[in-house]
């Protein structure tokens, strides 16, 4: 009785634990699963939080004298030379026409105040063009927005350590042109409109979408005709010998290779034996088929081998021919999957940065590509390039390219499933 | 606009060529029953316009360098070969310039040349252009009607042409196929041929067994400064924290997804894990860099009191291995849900609890597959830049501690091509050295863990 209570005892207890270790066992699952969880989503608020700031940016209003005294140094006409008008100070109405508004503030010593330091070059390029166009306007006092240097920017977009670029006086002078709503902030058009710049404040995307966007219209155009074509021979042609069989491997073990592997090849082959010129979309687009190519030839095998033999069948006994049961059942029908396929392949291919850092894509381009032909970044490399940037003007922009990267990216995935989920037909 | 002009001409030629072909088939044509001119045609065509326009392809290329050699040169006969090159340079910009805006802008002036007299060599150049691109185009067209001819006259007007031309997109599609394979081999041979010049200058015992990898060195003492052990040696440490990192969480939340997860929250949880290997590394590598860096020196050095470096391997172990979850955990719930239910069955029949059953029986059956996946994560690990350039050290360093900075092959690959552009130095060359030794290591790693993966999967079919 006494053993046998003992043994009961005993297993209860070795029950208990077990329980207990079952539970821990649970536990493990499920904080691995959330460390996942919350790696995801301290990367996207990471990104998020830094970067939505790039898409609006602040402008200061105020009045502009164009005064003759002052621009052209005491120099009266009734008209000046467009040398004259570029030559002429611009910097100096500007500070007088924020002397005017701080006027009142007896604390704030105007000439601790750095004006290339608050505002962008651009403000001063913006009245000089307005003098150019229309040389009326000198001599007149004008309402206009400028738009204030990234440190400022920063400042009022409570970044850390941003303020630490502007003395007290600025400082001051900020927060009173805030209080009086003379600083407003304003949708970031510069940001979409602009290419890579010098200035943080100028930089904008558009050299970078541009140049993605041929490489990527490229590429898609190279890829699909080459790995669909190559698809459809190893469904449809290929004999079944070694030499397609080694085909076979060899497309799984291109899959596997680096991709930093791939942008050395294009460099040897392509740049210096074939002398495709370097840091092109063209040369871009060149490699990333080669990686793209596993990926799609694979993924229309799948699809096409899904196609029931029924339907080949009954084209052929309709008496088609091999060609014509290509293109009139087995590709139309595969389509929703090959394309799916196209579309992964393209997200991997979008993001795609060591192979182009390869040839030479790292340049400082300040303009948008023209064509195919002319030098560019890609958007990954123009995030490569900001966020090695010192400024916070440039991590800032750097963390909102990033967003746009992932937001594209998320988008066509789900565009992919939807086309997938809409047009895949069951057999 | 160059372009365009003789994709327009190619395009009219074929459809003249087309037109009169199926013209002439009609004319030939005495069997009445097969009416299909159009493969006729098409094939036809296809043997006019190839020939034509493979020489157009190769003339034009060779045309434009005769110029440029001949002409350019001996306008500046007189100057030193480095002025001659700018010079020519100079007046190609010119030209380019004139063909997209109309107007002649000098971006920069050499010394000794007039701007006038390369404003006025640039037109002539492109005068002769003009004047070669026009002599082709005529030159085209008449080789073109040339082997119009000549195939009309030679063809057999009774075979069928169907077949051919089925044939002739069958060779094309083998030339598509053979790219991949064409691919593989360019990659080994430009790779193979770079190395093997980079061994004539550095001994290959050096490279390999070397524990100094200090590339800045190279010029006065190239012998002792490629050695590849300290890269290997930061490769593998990180590559070992990161499938560390994703095989325990990625195994083990493959493990509660696939047995205790109800089927719904699965199919909510399994997408959004995925989503993390769709994020592009330089991403990745930006968040290393930027905050999870920042983060890990402060965690460290206020909870652990230890010191470490913002380059550390950890920091872009870490980042890497969140980076192959989704790789190990895919595998991972593939080769789980792959074994039979009647192995769960016997073992919850037996009275195990679910942690028994999985340790004891699902997680040995599946070992091989899992082992196979946690080797493509190293080899994943091994191939991976962006992250490592972002969030590793530039610097090697031949150590095992994680705290410490350490550089990686990939890395020191992207430092040494965007260093220079000097193609024949001992510094270039290594990048391409190093290539090759990453080439074969991640082919290695995942031809084994393909067949240790394809081994067990067949096992259950």
């Amino acid at each position: 009785m006494s053993i046998e209570e003992s043994k009961l005892k005993k297993s209860k207890r070795k029950l208990v634990r077990r329980h207990l270790f079952e539970k821990c066992f649970k536990l493990f699952g499920i904080l691995s699963i959330s460390f996942a969880l919350i790696m995801l989503v301290a990367l996207l608020f990471s990104i998020f939080s830094k970067g939505y700031t790039a898409f609006y940016t602040h402008y200061i209003s105020v009045d502009v004298n164009f005064s003759k005294e002052i621009l052209f140094d005491g120099d009266i006409k009734e008209s000046y030379t467009a040398q004259e008008i570029r030559n002429s100070s611009i910097d100096g109405i500007i500070s007088e026409s924020l002397k005017n508004v701080l006027q009142n503030q007896l604390n704030i010593d105007m000439d601790n105040i750095d004006l290339n330091s608050m505002l962008s070059n651009h403000a001063t390029a913006v009245l000089r063009n307005m003098m150019l166009d229309n040389p009326e306007v000198i001599g007149q006092t004008v309402h206009v927005s400028l738009l204030l240097s990234s440190n400022v920017d920063m400042f009022l977009k409570n970044y850390i350590g941003a303020g630490s670029l502007l003395n007290d006086d600025e400082i001051s002078a900020i927060k009173f042109l805030q209080s009086t709503k003379l600083i407003t902030s304003r949708f970031n058009t510069t940001f979409f409109m602009n290419s890579d710049s010098r200035y943080p404040e100028l930089a904008g995307i558009r050299g970078a979408f541009l140049g993605s966007l041929y490489t990527v219209v490229l590429t898609i155009i190279f890829s699909v005709v080459i790995s669909v074509g190559a698809a459809v021979y190893l469904q449809e042609f290929a004999p079944r010998n070694k030499f397609v069989h080694f085909i076979e491997v060899n497309i799984n073990n291109l899959a596997a290779v680096p991709s930093i592997v791939f942008g050395l090849l294009g460099l040897i082959v392509f740049q210096q034996f074939f002398g495709v010129p370097r840091s092109t979309p063209l040369l871009a687009s060149m490699i990333l088929t080669l990686m793209a190519l596993p990926t799609i030839i694979i993924a229309s095998r799948l699809s096409m081998s899904s196609v029931p033999f029924s339907i080949k069948e009954a084209a052929y006994g309709m008496g088609s021919s091999r060609l014509q049961v290509i293109t009139h059942h087995l590709l139309p029908i595969s389509s929703p999957g090959i394309l799916t396929g196209v579309i992964l392949s393209i997200s991997r291919i979008i993001g795609e940065t060591a192979p182009v850092l390869m040839i030479g894509m790292v340049a400082f381009v300040s303009t948008a590509p023209a064509g195919v032909l002319s030098s560019s970044v890609v958007f990954p490399v123009q995030i490569l390039l900001w966020s090695n940037s010192p400024e916070a003007g440039f991590i800032e922009k750097a963390s909102a390219a990033s967003m746009l990267l992932l937001m594209f990216l998320m988008f066509i995935n789900w565009i992919s499933i939807y086309l997938r989920n809409k047009w895949e037909v069951k057999f | 606009m160059y372009l365009l002009i003789i994709a327009v001409i190619f395009v009219v030629l074929a459809g003249l060529v087309y037109y009169f072909a199926t013209k002439v088939m009609r004319s030939r044509q005495t069997d009445k029953m097969s009416k299909n001119y159009s493969y006729f045609a098409v094939y036809v065509a296809t043997w006019t316009l190839l020939p034509s326009f493979i020489i157009f392809f190769i003339g034009s290329q060779f045309s434009n360098n005769l110029i440029q050699k001949t002409f350019l040169s001996n306008a500046f006969a007189d100057k030193s070969e480095i002025v001659r090159e700018v010079a020519t340079r100079e007046v190609l910009a010119i030209a380019g310039s004139i063909q997209k805006t109309g107007a002649a802008t000098v971006s920069n002036s050499i010394d000794g040349i007039a701007d006038s007299y390369l404003i006025g060599l640039a037109q002539q150049y492109l005068h002769y252009s003009n004047l070669s691109l026009l002599g082709f185009i005529v030159f085209i067209t008449l080789l073109i009607s040339l082997t119009f001819f000549i195939i009309i006259k030679k063809i057999n007007f009774n075979s069928n042409f169907q077949r051919k031309i089925e044939k002739f997109v069958k060779n094309i599609l083998l030339l598509f196929t053979s790219i991949a394979v064409l691919t593989t081999i360019g990659i080994v041979a430009s790779l193979l041929f770079e190395t093997l010049k980079f061994f004539k200058e550095v001994s290959i015992i050096k490279f390999l067994f070397g524990t100094t990898w200090a590339p800045e060195n190279a010029d006065f003492d190239p012998d002792n400064s490629f050695g590849i052990i300290p890269l290997l040696s930061g490769t593998f440490l990180i590559a070992f924290i990161s499938v560390f990192i994703a095989s325990g969480f990625g195994i083990a939340s493959a493990v509660y997804m696939s047995e205790y997860m109800s089927k719904r929250m699965r199919k909510i949880v399994k997408p959004i894990i995925e989503i993390l290997a769709g994020i592009p590394s330089i991403i990745y590598g930006f968040f290393a860099a930027l905050t999870f860096a920042p983060f890990l020196v402060g965690l460290m050095s206020s909870v652990f009191n230890l010191s470490i470096s913002s380059e550390s391997a950890l920091n872009a172990g870490i980042v890497m291995g969140v980076m192959i979850i989704p790789l190990i955990s895919s595998i991972s719930d593939d080769i789980l849900t792959a074994i039979p239910s009647s192995m769960r069955e016997g073992a919850m029949g037996m009275g195990s609890m679910k942690n028994e059953m999985i340790r004891k029986i699902l997680l040995p059956a599946a070992l091989p597959g899992i082992i196979g996946s946690i080797l493509l994560g190293i080899s994943r690990a091994v191939g991976e830049t962006m992250i490592v350039v972002m969030a590793a050290s530039l610097a090697a360093n031949l150590t095992f501690n994680p705290l410490e900075p350490v550089t990686t092959i990939t890395t020191q690959i992207v430092m040494l091509v965007q260093g220079d552009q000097e193609f024949n130095s001992p510094k270039t060359l290594s990048a391409f050295a190093l290539g090759f030794v990453l080439l074969i290591l991640t082919l290695l790693l995942n031809i084994i863990a393909i067949q240790i993966v394809n081994r067990y999967r067949r096992k259950y079919q």
